[in-house]
């Protein structure tokens, strides 16, 4: 509910921005980036995305590296308790780390 | 407090390879194919060792390698999809793909597989196996694409319908 109403949807809608900065954004993005301008739903575009040859690699590697890569975070609570140190509260208590940081990274990136 | 080098480990290595990547000294797939591989032989070195220390530490640096992937995957993914409503679906659909990390996952990693996870394990250098022919596929493909829109001329931003 809060990003639907509070997140901006495109850098033309951003209060916070003065003109200048939002040129500078807009300058930034590739020129194919999603758009204000565009239509809501172009069906035709939604075809070309099937259509695209990149679509179904793009896909596998989110499916086998989802299963393959992210796997390995179910092991890691048994490889700590074969450590010898466990302390389940703290540890949940750590996990909040994770969170935080994906969030800078996001706006990193 | 054990949970939290792993996580930091990411932080580290994946604010390192965006630098580099955005700086364009290093191409994501270049980057995502060293992070895939770099997975493989932590997995490779975690069936084959047994000290419960050099463990901790490979699937600390695995975590690390599997995090990072798609954040460094995710700009291209977005870029191979031209337009605003291919985006819109392009990201949806791979976020719901990633779904199956939740239901699939916990089946290849369950727990009468521990403590030492070998079937796990080789299930996993499978599927990474197979994900590094889909990196390469995905990236020749996109090769391909822009090599054929530079040769069609700039790519061409969308237009905006006369009644809006």
């Amino acid at each position: 509910m809060y990003t639907w109403f509070y997140l901006p949807n495109y850098p033309e809608t951003v209060k916070f921005l003065s003109e200048d900065e939002r040129e500078a954004v807009l300058a930034d993005l590739p020129k194919a980036a999603p758009t204000m301008a565009a239509k809501t739903f172009n069906i035709q575009q939604a075809l070309s995305l099937f259509k695209d040859p990149t679509f179904i690699p793009f896909l596998m590697i989110w499916i086998t590296h989802g299963i393959g890569g992210w796997g390995i975070s179910f092991v890691l609570p048994t490889v700590i308790y074969e450590l010898g140190i466990s302390n389940t509260a703290f540890s949940q208590l750590m996990t909040m780390v994770r969170p935080t940081q994906a969030k800078i990274q996001a706006q990193v990136t | 407090m054990d949970k939290q080098p792993p996580f930091t480990l990411v932080f580290v290595i994946l604010h390192s390879l965006a630098f580099l990547i955005h700086t364009r000294r290093l191409s994501p797939w270049v980057a995502g194919l060293g992070v895939e591989v770099e997975q493989i032989v932590c997995y490779v070195l975690l069936i084959t060792i047994n000290s419960p220390i050099a463990k901790y530490i490979f699937v600390m640096i695995a975590t690390a390698a599997s995090q990072s992937f798609f954040a460094i995957i995710w700009p291209e993914r977005i870029r191979a999809a031209k337009g605003t409503t291919t985006a819109g679906i392009a990201i949806g659909i791979t976020n719901a793909s990633c779904q199956l990390m939740g239901t699939v996952g916990p089946q290849i990693y369950q727990s009468k597989f521990g403590p030492t996870y070998k079937i796990s394990y080789i299930c996993s250098i499978c599927l990474l196996s197979a994900c590094i022919g889909a990196v390469l596929t995905s990236w020749y493909f996109v090769i391909k694409g822009d090599k054929k829109r530079t040769e069609e001329g700039v790519e061409e931003a969308e237009v905006a319908p006369k009644t809006l």
